[in-house]
């Protein structure tokens, strides 16, 4: 039962895969694009940030940050030092989750909320360093002339080309950690989440576990950040702050915390709603709001979780429905 | 000889100013079923605490094994042997029954990430296996029927069984238990005597056990020790106990409750 399953789900994914392919060739116009494109990085990092806070149930008010560090590590290290992208990538990542160590060894150890205190820490100073830092970090102007990737001598410099490189990344961000939500230290996470003490009595090294979970989303929040850095061609201290740290919750919250599926769909339809909702004008904001609101009210367990139920509650009345059947025959 | 177990020599363990654990010394020998009881707010459940890592204890040496065990945390103590349950219950809520046994299973995994990142072909049999243990364990403690549930949709005896089947999943060779019977029926109650006599018979495991319920206790345990305002005042074997006027007067004198007065009873019958 359990592998048919599986396989219905190679099935959908490979789908999945191939609409993909396609999608530049349906969204044609450039505009929703980008924006789909700007939607893929962030899915990447709010697929770590619901590790994080969805299973580890671990809390960071400061995932922009680690979001910032990954842009400006790829932006200084192409174009001060000349390396290439592809290797910049992988080191923005782990630039990022080192700071992410450096703030996680000391708090997780804690119990307590200290880590989202640290976190929004850690906000407020990178911001100080991207804005004040100038000859580093260029200032409040930023950085600019951040270079398209190549690959295989193609110059990635459109945003249709960019999109296939995305799609890669995301999916592979996607599958590697279901792997890990799948395997014994996904479950160890729930564990954390759930009854912290009752973990350490299970053999879990909690603070061991918070801390390489918020490694690996720092991490991805890195990834991330690199690839806003060569799409936009530019980096500056705008979009890397508290708001937008607040922002990246709301999206897994919206989504739905601990569903594989809670962090897409959170990020594709609050980004897209919000584009959609200009047609309103100075409504917009109330528009939005409201959205996020009704989410939370109708769906506290978020889009994904509510439907994950409903399809549950259907499941369960068929059955019951095919067992009566059976007892009247 | 019988090997001790468990060795606490001289343990105290204060809250601010109140001494929850007063000098304790105490012996488990190896196979046995050893009860602690004694009036609420005795000092068991710290116990429990303060030997399985929980809290650091603030003097005092404690031996699991020959190993000292005074500095460690919970999961290094897991690690050695030793699992516990617990008086308010602390299960994983949200998790099915069988996922409440599978993390006790898995508590000796080293969690390193790559392991889990890389595709091995082993991994399905050896979660097979992990699915199979899980089940002999659930069936052991009666509750095999209830494997897909939400642990938290459990009727409360059932989740003090799913607690213990838990804790037996980290394959322990010591068990504390902590007032397993209560909020059980009493037919539940005459079952769980049979369990945990089988957790020692079957699966060589001695226990530790913390029960309010005399008449439990004198049909379950070869030792037990009683304690009072965190000292031990008395030790022995349940006949002995049962008469011992220090213990009777630390239940009377815990201003008669009724609960405490019934316990009285129970000592004497
Ligand atoms: N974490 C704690 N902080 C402060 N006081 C505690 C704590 N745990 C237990 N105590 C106190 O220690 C004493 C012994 O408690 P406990 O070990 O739970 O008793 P028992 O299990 O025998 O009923 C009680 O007075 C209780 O209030
Ligand atoms: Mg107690």
């Amino acid at each position: 039962m359990k592998i048919l399953l599986n396989k219905v789900k190679q099935h959908q994914v490979v789908l999945i895969f191939i609409f993909l392919l396609f999608t530049p060739f349906i969204v044609t116009n450039i505009y929703y694009l980008h924006l789909l494109n700007i939607s893929l990085i962030m899915i990447i990092l709010a697929i770590g940030l619901n590790l994080l806070t969805g299973y580890a149930g671990q809390i960071s008010i400061g995932h922009a940050a680690f979001y910032g560090i990954g842009a400006y590590t790829s932006a200084i290290l192409t174009i001060r030092l000349g390396i290439s992208f592809w290797l910049a990538l992988p080191l923005s990542g782990i630039t990022a989750a080192f700071v992410g160590y450096l703030v996680g060894r000391p708090t997780l150890k804690l119990k307590g909320a200290y880590l989202a205190i640290a976190s929004i820490g850690i906000g407020e100073i990178t911001q100080l360093v991207m804005t004040n830092w100038t000859s580093f970090t260029g200032g409040a102007l930023g950085i600019k002339g951040v270079k398209s990737p190549d690959f295989l001598g193609v110059s990635l410099d459109s945003d249709v080309r960019y999109f296939y490189l995305l799609v890669i990344i995301a999916f592979l961000c996607f599958f590697l950690t279901s792997r890990i939500i799948n395997s014994e230290l996904g479950r160890a996470f729930r564990a954390i989440k759930e009854e912290e003490v009752a973990a350490q009595f299970m053999g879990i090294d909690i603070a061991r576990l918070k801390v390489m979970v918020f490694v690996v989303s720092t991490f991805l929040a890195g990834i991330a950040g690199s690839l806003f850095a060569h799409l936009e061609g530019y980096v500056s201290p705008y979009g890397f702050g508290f708001n937008q740290s607040i922002g990246f919750l709301i999206m897994i919250l919206a989504g739905g915390l601990g569903y594989k599926s809670g962090p897409i769909i959170g990020v594709i339809i609050l980004t897209f709603a919000r584009e959609f909702f200009r047609f309103f004008n100075e409504y917009q904001l109330v528009i939005y709001g409201v959205l996020l609101i009704s989410i939370i009210v109708f769906m506290p367990s978020g889009i994904s979780g509510f439907f994950d139920k409903l399809m549950k509650r259907l499941k369960k009345r068929e059955v019951s429905k095919h067992g009566k059947q059976h007892s009247e025959a | 000889m019988v090997n001790n177990i468990l060795k606490l020599s001289g343990v105290v363990k204060k809250f601010g100013g109140l001494t929850a654990l007063d000098n304790l010394n105490l012996l488990v020998k190896e196979g046995s079923i050893h009860a602690i009881i004694g009036p609420n707010g005795s000092g068991k459940t710290t116990s429990f605490n303060v030997v399985t890592g929980l809290y650091p204890s603030n003097a005092g040496k404690m031996e699991f094994n020959n190993q000292d065990i005074s500095r460690m945390l919970p999961h290094e103590i897991t690690g050695l042997g030793m699992a516990r349950t617990f008086q308010t219950l602390f299960l994983f809520k949200e998790m099915t029954v069988i996922e409440n046994v599978l993390i006790g299973l898995q508590c000796r995994s080293r969690y390193s990430i790559w392991n889990y990142l890389r595709v091995d072909s082993r991994k399905t049999e050896y979660e097979k296996k992990m699915l199979e243990k899980a089940e002999e364990l659930l069936d052991f403690v009666g509750i095999y029927q209830e494997k897909e549930n939400i642990a938290k949709n459990l009727p409360y005896g059932k989740q003090r069984l799913l607690e213990i089947a838990r804790a037996l999943g980290t394959r322990p060779k010591l068990v504390l238990l902590d007032e397993p019977a209560a909020g059980m029926n009493p037919q539940e109650a005459m079952k769980l005597v049979e369990t945990v006599k089988q957790i020692r018979e079957k699966l060589n495991v001695t226990v530790l056990i913390i029960e309010h319920n005399m008449r439990l206790v004198m049909n379950l345990a070869e030792k037990i020790t009683v304690l009072d305002h965190g000292a031990k005042i008395a030790e022995g074997i349940p006949s002995k106990i049962s008469h011992d006027p220090k213990v009777i007067e630390a239940y009377l004198g815990v201003v008669g409750s009724r609960k405490n007065i019934r316990a009285q009873k129970q000592l004497k019958n």
